[in-house]
């Protein structure tokens, strides 16, 4: 083949490649982005000319979210509920974990815990549900946060399990020779070394919790303890046809997972694939 | 080495041992049971056997949203995995740019399902979404549909941005799988004359086949959960036409306090689940191949 024209064809399959990938990359974006500019306009120019940029910055739309229609508040309950899951969920499962994957190691253990990943959540939606009511937890913020981590335990020990097989056993070693006792070791030693395995579980558990929407409302209830997730279905009830406050409440409600995800991309990634590929 | 001591073990995986049969493998049993009974969620369960299951494979709403939910699975089996694979493979060709592009399909997949969907109920606005608007706009009037009210087709306008927000899941597994196999391979492909298609075709997704398949389950189980995006468009309706198996389950329990037989709704869920998973699992590990 003459060089020109496979140096040619060469070039054009590289162009057609970028064409697809970037318009792909432009379908990924633009119902964002289409949400975000319309967050900043007035009602009558979301409908009338819904392509356009702002005719001037409307910021009330944020305000009247934040305020009027509570997003503020549900934002703040989604920032405790699922900090507090995140910590909690850490905690226990790397505890156990650690147990179960290093000091006694247990297949059977290991196994118990990671079915939770097969499980379906909706297989336990009901009988939680009744359990939460019976302890008299409905209702309550504890009560969303026992099923966020038992929902996110099994995942985290399944992360974690494989993190802690690869810390060096010298580590251990040398903490017991010092005298250091096993719990010790594991919160002084073994889990400040981990913090690669603990970021990932951390950020996948926040994004579940802040994401979750079908527990938040089957347990909470009273308007001011919904989470975003809530807030988010319900302003669309009210604010039905009130485009520019609705737009501005979803802004809202994504920019923190946007953020996270900016801050600790690998550990998203290596996070959600994780879940992912080994339910 | 001193061994840490059986209490201190016993200890350390308590809360979580705890926690975890208590909230998660006593309601799967429960579940079970509650299958099996007439419930209203107050009274005691009255104990009806097969009486619900019996019930629901002769409902014709059940299979309605049967049928929705396996609508759902075809389209991304159709679309999502294999644009998905097409992309990571195109991801990796590039010689630029590629991880700007991965953290850009990526994004869709971190957002709540639940706000996506609450995004394209606006955009499916029959007067005021800006699709109609802009279908009218490049004079297309013809295409304007009521996205959310005709029951024809509303389950589209549901499984759109479902199979839309995950792609880029499957980009980032795939294109990950991708990078792991050997250069050497590929550049004796080249070496060979193969062009880019051709090498996808040989040698790329034989040597994927279990990613790929991997991928193909997480779909499918993940589609049998449906929810959010279906409840936030359209909460399943008209009717049950864009319902999904687990939107019949809410609504049964929540709304007519049929507790008993939404949770028989629910065992079939999981008996799908688990089927298509032992199955494919079955099929997959046949014939792999090695390099």
């Amino acid at each position: 083949m003459h060089s020109k024209t496979a140096f040619i064809k060469k070039q054009t399959g590289v162009i057609f490649k970028y064409i697809a990938v970037i318009m792909f990359a432009v379908t990924a974006l633009i119902p964002f982005l289409w949400v975000l500019i319309s967050s900043l306009k007035e009602n009558s120019e979301i409908y009338g000319s819904p392509f356009s940029l702002p005719h001037k910055l409307m910021l009330e739309n944020y305000t009247t979210a934040w305020t009027t229609a509570k997003v503020g508040n549900y934002l703040l309950n989604s920032i405790v509920v699922s900090f507090s899951s995140v910590l909690a969920v850490v905690l226990i499962g790397s505890m156990a974990a650690y147990i179960i994957s290093r000091v006694r190691p247990s297949f059977k253990l290991y196994t118990y815990f990671t079915l939770g990943i097969m499980i379906p959540v909706h297989t336990i939606l009901i009988p939680t549900f009744i359990m939460i009511k019976n302890f008299g937890l409905k209702d309550t913020r504890p009560g969303l946060i026992l099923i966020y981590i038992v929902g996110n335990l099994s995942l985290t020990i399944f992360i974690l399990s494989g993190f802690f097989k690869t810390v060096p056993r010298e580590i251990e070693e040398a903490a017991y020779i010092d005298g250091s006792s096993p719990a010790r070791t594991f919160f002084s030693i073994i889990f400040p070394i981990s913090k690669p395995g603990i970021a990932t579980v951390c950020t996948l558990t926040f994004l579940n919790c802040w994401n979750e929407y079908l527990f938040s409302y089957i347990i909470i209830s009273s308007a001011d303890l919904k989470t975003i997730t809530q807030g988010i279905f319900s302003l669309q009830g009210t604010y039905n046809t009130n485009y520019g406050p609705l737009c501005a409440g979803l802004i809202i409600s994504i920019v923190p997972a946007v953020i996270l995800y900016i801050l600790f991309q690998e550990q998203v990634i290596k996070g959600m694939t994780a879940g992912a590929v080994k339910g | 080495m001193t061994k840490a001591s059986k209490s201190f073990s016993i200890l350390f995986v308590a809360p979580a041992f705890i926690l975890y049969t208590v909230l998660v493998i006593i309601p799967v049993i429960f579940t079970i049971y509650y299958s099996m009974t007439d419930w209203n969620g107050i009274s005691k369960p009255d104990f009806s056997g097969v009486e619900n299951y019996l019930r629901l494979f002769t409902s014709s709403d059940y299979w309605r949203v049967v049928g929705n939910t396996v609508k759902l699975v075809i389209l991304t089996l159709l679309f999502q995995v294999p644009l998905g694979l097409i992309f990571a493979y195109l991801l990796f060709k590039l010689s630029w740019g590629f991880k700007l592009f991965r953290t850009i399909y990526f994004m869709p997949v971190i957002i709540a399902p639940i706000a996506i969907g609450v995004m394209f109920s606006l955009f499916y606005n029959g007067d005021l979404g800006p699709l109609n608007n802009f279908l009218g706009a490049v004079g297309l009037e013809g295409l304007q549909r009521n996205w959310l009210s005709d029951s024809k087709i509303v389950l589209y306008s549901v499984i759109f941005p479902q199979v839309w927000q995950y792609i880029g899941l499957f980009v980032v597994i795939m294109l990950a799988s991708l990078q792991s196999i050997p250069q050497e391979l590929f550049e004796s492909a080249e070496i060979d004359g193969a062009n880019s298609f051709r090498v996808f075709r040989s040698v790329v997704i034989p040597l994927m086949r279990e990613v790929i398949l991997i991928c193909i389950i997480l779909a499918v189980t993940g589609s049998l959960k449906s929810f959010d995006h279906a409840w936030a468009i359209s909460k399943g309706g008209p009717g049950s036409s864009s319902s999904y198996i687990a939107i019949l389950m809410y609504k049964e329990a929540f709304k007519n306090s049929n507790f008993g037989y939404a949770s028989a709704v629910t065992m079939t869920i999981m008996l799908y689940a688990l089927t298509f998973t032992i199955i494919s699992k079955k099929v997959g590990s046949k014939n792999e191949v090695q390099y």
